[in-house]
């Protein structure tokens, strides 16, 4: 069965077909959703940011070139605008959260979210949202969506070098914040082996 | 400083690879995502067209607080229903 390319789906898209966009979003909502996810730490959230990615594909549709790779784009959108979602979520949201969460030292997500979760699922979803806005960003490109260092630094126009800090220092927290401790290596080390 | 790049055979992290694989692999949007978002490039097409200011809808539901959410869609509604050409088509 033959499929139809991104360029032949954008230029469908480009001329007012919207089963085009339909199909783009199959193609690409797993990817969108994992990057918003892993970013805002908020799963209503990052439907709301699918939803809204691909909104911008349809109204700037006749922006996109669709010579170029459409994945690049999509991150690239992802990322910004989950990127403000956090800032302006931390704005207004925040210092209350904290006072909240400091009188009745409850987490931040639901009893049912945490069942639904699980426990492993539940804990790195802290320590994601735990790390810094930046480092976090850079660990969901290369982690979540196996991205290289070179096209990390191309979707968020920083230096590959800057990548590969952010990494390093987003990656030891991750491993603090997950318990996984030097000792451990030893024992995992024999799984891998 | 230790160095930026790291052995790639550490089993501390071929195990937190795994473990951010495992959460982004049990991780997927709604389904009704889709139908929405079909239904709303519908009315951004519709507004492309009749030059209809609903274009407040779709961005009135971004705001994190709930309150100022309520607001700007109640505002962008009356401002549909009052000065716009939808209410001649109505």
């Amino acid at each position: 069965m033959r499929t139809t390319s991104d360029k032949s789906l954008i230029e469908e898209l480009q001329t007012g077909r919207l089963d085009a966009l339909g199909i783009l979003f199959d193609r690409h909502r797993q990817m969108v959703y994992r990057t918003a996810l892993g970013i805002t730490g908020d799963n209503e959230a990052a439907s709301d940011l699918l939803q809204d990615v691909f909104l911008r594909l349809h109204r700037f549709c006749q922006r996109v070139d669709p010579d170029r790779p459409l994945e690049p784009w999509l991150y690239r959108v992802t990322a910004n605008l989950a990127y403000t979602w956090v800032k302006q979520r931390r704005r207004w949201f925040s210092p209350l959260e904290d006072i909240v969460e400091w009188f009745t030292g409850s987490r931040k997500n639901s009893p049912n979210q945490q069942v639904e979760l699980g426990e492993d699922l539940q804990q790195v979803s802290q320590a994601l949202a735990a790390l810094p806005l930046q480092q976090r960003l850079v660990v969901v490109m290369y982690y979540l969506n196996d991205l290289s260092i070179q096209e990390v630094s191309e979707v968020l126009d920083v230096p590959a070098g800057t990548v590969k800090s952010r990494l390093h220092y987003g990656r030891e927290a991750l491993k603090k914040q997950l318990g996984m401790h030097a000792e451990l290596r030893a024992e995992v080390g024999y799984e891998f082996t | 400083m230790s160095s930026p790049d790291w052995p790639k055979d550490d089993p501390l992290d071929i195990l937190l690879e795994r473990r951010l694989k495992g959460w982004a692999q049990r991780s997927s949007p709604p389904a009704k995502v889709r139908s929405e978002l079909l239904f709303k490039a519908a009315m951004q097409e519709m507004v492309s067209i009749f030059d209809i200011p609903l274009l407040g809808f779709l961005s009135s539901g971004r705001d994190p607080d709930p309150h100022r959410r309520r607001d700007a869609l109640e505002s962008q509604m009356m401002y549909t229903l009052h000065f716009s050409p939808v209410r001649l088509i109505l």
